[in-house]
């Protein structure tokens, strides 16, 4: 039983995924594409939390931690690209970044 | 006041917070101030878990969140010039139609999550089960490490991955006089260990 019921906890889960993927689409600079991707992931997390206690099954939250795991993976790797990327290219506006050819 | 409406008014409190926050991380110019938005989203997220009775999980997030990733997001903001971003226009052109999708999308979460929330089946693992294993970080200790050993240990590897790539990706490359593939490996190599021993003899080198 949790309080208040699980919709409030899917609908802000949602909220967040929204406000993320508002920010990928909307925003130009590459550091702040990136926060949004996290405040995507932490959407889902509080989805599978909030699932998880409310059908009393601790596997949501273990999935959590994979799910904190691979963000950290993904800032690091994203990170050291977005480094590799100055230092070539001196800009982060995403809309200058589109070439593949180095 | 009895306990339930305080938990709500806690719950719409926090969830306030996340959302008011989380408009900051994608409306601010600065990038500093969008990463302190997200450790603003990342603390409030960690109540709303205290909520839900998932302690661990709370602390691993303000560990990891804001702890590990945003303190790599600034040191890349102190790496690269972040002032010269703040100039660039900061929005595509095409925000209103995002905004206008993204509401309605988010429309469609909110009637699907009244529609389909009639899901019953009761897992294991019921309160009564998590205060007989000790608390929330035995019982979650209990899942991971009995049921999910093997996604775990793979986890680990991912990680190791994510490291490894890490570095090789954002190494300052070595100026090198010709170009690598018209060096032998072993020559390169050679030289490189050349290098590496000269700028240890030379401290005046090193600035």
């Amino acid at each position: 039983m949790i309080i208040p019921a699980l919709e409030y906890y899917l609908v802000l889960g949602a909220a967040l995924f929204i406000i993320g993927l508002l920010g990928v689409l909307v925003r130009r600079n590459l550091l702040i594409v990136f926060m949004s991707i996290e405040l995507i992931l932490l959407g889902a997390n509080v989805t599978f939390v909030g699932f998880a206690v409310a059908l009393d099954n601790m596997l949501g939250q273990a999935f959590v931690i994979f799910s904190l795991t691979v963000a950290a993976a993904e800032a690091a790797v994203g990170l050291a690209i977005i480094v590799a990327l100055s230092r070539h290219r001196d800009t982060l506006n995403v809309d200058e970044i589109n070439t593949l050819k180095g | 006041m009895n306990s339930e409406t305080l938990l709500t008014l806690i719950f719409a409190y926090l969830a306030l917070a996340c959302v008011v926050f989380a408009v900051l991380v994608i409306m601010l110019r600065n990038p500093v101030h969008c990463a302190l938005a997200l450790v603003g989203v990342v603390f409030h997220l960690a109540g709303i878990f205290v909520l839900l009775r998932a302690e661990f999980l709370a602390a691993a997030h303000i560990i990891i969140y804001a702890g590990a990733i945003i303190v790599l997001f600034l040191f890349t903001m102190m790496l690269l010039n972040v002032g010269a971003a703040e100039r660039i226009r900061q929005f595509h052109l095409q925000a209103p139609l995002a905004v206008v999708i993204g509401a309605i999308l988010f429309l469609e979460f909110i009637v699907l999550t009244g529609a389909t929330i009639t899901v019953g089946a009761q897992g294991p693992h019921s309160p009564a089960w998590v205060a007989e294993q000790g608390g929330n970080v035995q019982a979650l200790g209990q899942v991971l490490f009995r049921d999910y050993l093997l996604p775990f240990e793979v986890a680990s590897v991912l990680l190791t991955a994510a490291v490894v790539g890490a570095i090789v990706l954002a190494r300052q490359k070595p100026k090198r006089p010709r170009s690598s593939s018209q060096m032998g490996v072993s020559e390169w190599m050679a030289e490189r260990y050349q290098n590496a021993n000269l700028r240890e003899q030379d401290p005046a080198e090193q600035g």
